[in-house]
C-alpha cells in the first residue's frame, strides 16, 4: 500500500494481535457500527447503550398534549361562539387549518419523544418520512384530480357526440371519424393519389411480404360487439402476421 | 418497588428472572442488532398502517369537498365532548405505556407491571365510552353506515356516506385499540413472570410503538371527524 495510506492502515485493528475478548469484541462491530461499545471488552452489545427518557421529560409532553388538545377544542367552540354572538362565520378552511396544525404539533411530540424516534436509528425515522411521502402522493394527486374535473368535463365535453360516432378531433378543422391509422392513409391517399401511394406502401411493407393495402388499418378501432361474426372468423391469416412488430 | 440503576444490570435480589438468561438469536451479531432490526421491522409495518389511515383520510376529503354540507351536519351529531374525553384517555395511556417502556429499561418490574395495566384499562375504557355512549345509541337512532342507515330527521341526502366514513375510520381504529388490548394484556402477563427486563424489552417496545400509532391516529381522528365543521 502506498504511503499515503500509512495513516489509515496504521488504525486498523489487526485480528492478529487481539486477545480473544477483544476479537469477539471487534467480530461483532467490524464496521464500528456503535462505538460508543468498542474497548469494553466482554460485556457489551446488550441494549444498555439504549435512551432512558426522563420521568420530567415525559410528563412534559403529556402536558403539552394535554394543552394543545385544550386549545384545539377551545379554537372549534370559539369559532362557533363567535357564528352564534357576532354571526361572524368564519372560514372552514381556517378552522381545518387551525386543527391539522395542532394535530400535527401533537403528532411530533408523540413521534419524537414517546416514540423515542429523536434518539433513535435515524433509519426508522427514514421509513416514517417515506410514509408520509405516500401519504402527501395520496392526498396531494386526489386533490389534484379533484380541483381539476371540471377541466376534464370540459375538455372532453368537446370530443363527446351525442349518438356516440366516436370521432375525435384534432385541431380546429380536422375531425377523423375512422381508425387513426386508415385516417392518415387516407390523407396519404388524397395527397398523392391512389397509385403513387400504392407504389411508395409496396416500397415500405414489401420486403416482408404485406400485400394487402388495408390488412390492419382497422385494428386499432374498438370493433368488439359492432361487427357480427368478428371473432368467429375462420381466415386464420388475418392473424398470423401479427408478430413482425419488431421487425420494422 | 426498589429502583435499579441501570449499572447493575437491573438486578435484583432475589430468584432469578427470565430476562437474566435470554441470549440474542444466534443468527444476529449482537443483541443491539436484534433490537435494531426488530424495531426497523415494526416501523415498516406502523409505515403500512398509516398509509391504511391515510386511505380513510383520503376518502374522508373527497367526500368533504364534494358534500360539504352532509359532513358539517355529520360533525354537529357528535358530542366533541365524548371525542375530548377519549383523546385524553389515549393521551394519558401513551404517557403510562412510555413510562412501562421506561421503568423496565431501568429494571423497576413492578411499577412497568403497574404502567401497563393502567394502559390496558385506559384500553377499555376508550372502548367502553365508545359503544356505550356513541355506536350504541348512533346505531339505535338508525344513524348507520350505508344502506344500513334510517335516521328520519336527516337534512342532506349524503349523510349515510358521512355515517360510511364515520364508521369505517373510528371502527377501525377501535379494533386496533382492542388489538392494542390483547397486546398489552400479554405483555402484562409475560412481565409479571419476569420476561422483560433492562436487556430484553423489544416486545414492550415494539407494542409501545403500536400504542403510540393508534394514539397519533386519533389525534388526527378527533378533530377532523368532531371539531371541523
Amino acid at each position: 500500500m502506498s504511503s499515503s495510506h500509512d495513516h489509515h492502515e496504521h488504525e486498523r485493528p489487526d485480528p492478529a494481535t487481539m486477545t480473544d475478548a477483544q476479537y469477539a469484541d471487534y467480530m461483532a462491530d467490524p464496521h464500528a457500527f456503535h462505538p460508543e461499545h468498542h474497548g469494553s471488552g466482554d460485556h457489551g452489545h446488550d441494549g444498555d447503550g439504549h435512551h432512558v427518557t426522563s420521568l420530567t421529560l415525559l410528563r412534559v409532553v403529556l402536558g403539552v398534549l394535554v394543552f394543545f388538545t385544550i386549545a384545539t377544542v377551545a379554537a372549534s367552540r370559539a369559532e362557533i361562539w363567535i357564528a352564534e354572538t357576532f354571526e361572524l362565520y368564519i372560514p372552514t378552511l381556517v378552522n381545518v387549518f387551525i386543527a391539522m396544525s395542532i394535530a400535527t404539533i401533537k403528532a411530533i411530540f408523540v413521534i419524537a419523544i414517546f416514540m423515542h424516534l429523536k434518539w433513535d436509528n435515524r433509519l426508522n425515522l427514514l421509513v416514517l418520512l417515506f410514509t408520509l411521502m405516500g401519504v402527501g402522493l395520496f392526498i396531494g394527486f386526489t386533490a389534484l384530480d379533484l380541483g381539476n374535473r371540471q377541466t376534464i368535463y370540459d375538455w372532453k365535453a368537446e370530443q363527446i357526440q351525442p349518438g356516440g360516432l366516436g370521432n375525435l378531433t384534432r385541431g380546429e378543422d380536422e375531425t377523423i371519424s375512422v381508425s387513426m391509422v386508415e385516417h392518415a392513409r387516407n390523407k396519404a391517399i388524397q395527397k398523392y393519389g391512389e397509385e403513387e401511394f400504392a407504389k411508395k406502401l409496396a416500397e415500405k411493407h414489401g420486403h416482408h411480404g404485406h400485400d394487402d393495402p388495408m390488412r390492419s388499418a382497422n385494428r386499432s378501432r374498438a370493433t368488439h360487439g359492432l361487427t357480427v361474426g368478428l371473432f368467429d372468423s375462420t381466415a386464420p391469416d388475418d392473424h398470423d402476421h401479427d408478430d413482425h412488430g419488431g421487425e420494422h | 418497588m426498589s429502583s435499579i440503576h441501570p449499572s447493575q444490570g437491573g438486578k435484583i435480589d432475589g430468584p432469578v428472572l427470565p430476562h437474566d438468561s435470554i441470549e440474542k438469536g444466534h443468527h444476529w451479531r449482537t443483541k443491539d442488532d436484534e433490537f435494531d432490526a426488530g424495531k426497523l421491522g415494526m416501523w415498516l409495518f406502523l409505515g403500512t398502517e398509516v398509509l391504511l389511515f391515510a386511505g380513510l383520510f383520503c376518502g374522508y376529503a373527497i367526500m368533504r369537498m364534494k358534500y360539504p354540507e352532509a359532513f358539517a351536519n355529520g360533525s354537529h351529531y357528535l358530542d366533541w365532548r365524548w371525542g375530548a374525553l377519549n383523546t385524553l384517555v389515549l393521551l394519558w395511556s401513551s404517557y403510562t405505556i412510555a413510562s412501562a417502556i421506561r421503568h423496565t429499561q431501568l429494571g423497576n418490574r413492578g411499577w412497568a407491571t403497574i404502567n401497563l395495566v393502567i394502559t390496558w384499562f385506559c384500553a377499555l375504557f376508550f372502548i367502553l365510552i365508545k359503544f356505550t355512549f356513541e355506536y350504541g345509541p348512533k346505531w339505535a337512532e338508525g344513524k348507520r353506515p350505508g344502506v344500513l342507515f334510517d335516521y328520519p330527521y336527516a337534512q342532506h341526502s349524503m349523510e349515510p356516506m358521512w355515517w360510511s366514513l364515520y364508521y369505517a375510520a373510528t371502527g377501525i381504529h377501535a379494533s386496533h385499540v382492542i388489538i392494542g388490548m390483547g397486546l398489552i394484556g400479554w405483555l402484562i402477563y409475560k412481565n409479571m413472570r419476569g420476561w422483560y427486563g433492562p436487556k430484553n424489552y423489544l416486545a414492550m417496545e415494539n407494542v409501545g410503538l403500536y400504542w403510540h400509532i393508534v394514539d397519533l391516529i386519533w389525534i388526527f381522528l378527533f378533530p377532523l371527524l368532531y371539531l371541523i365543521h
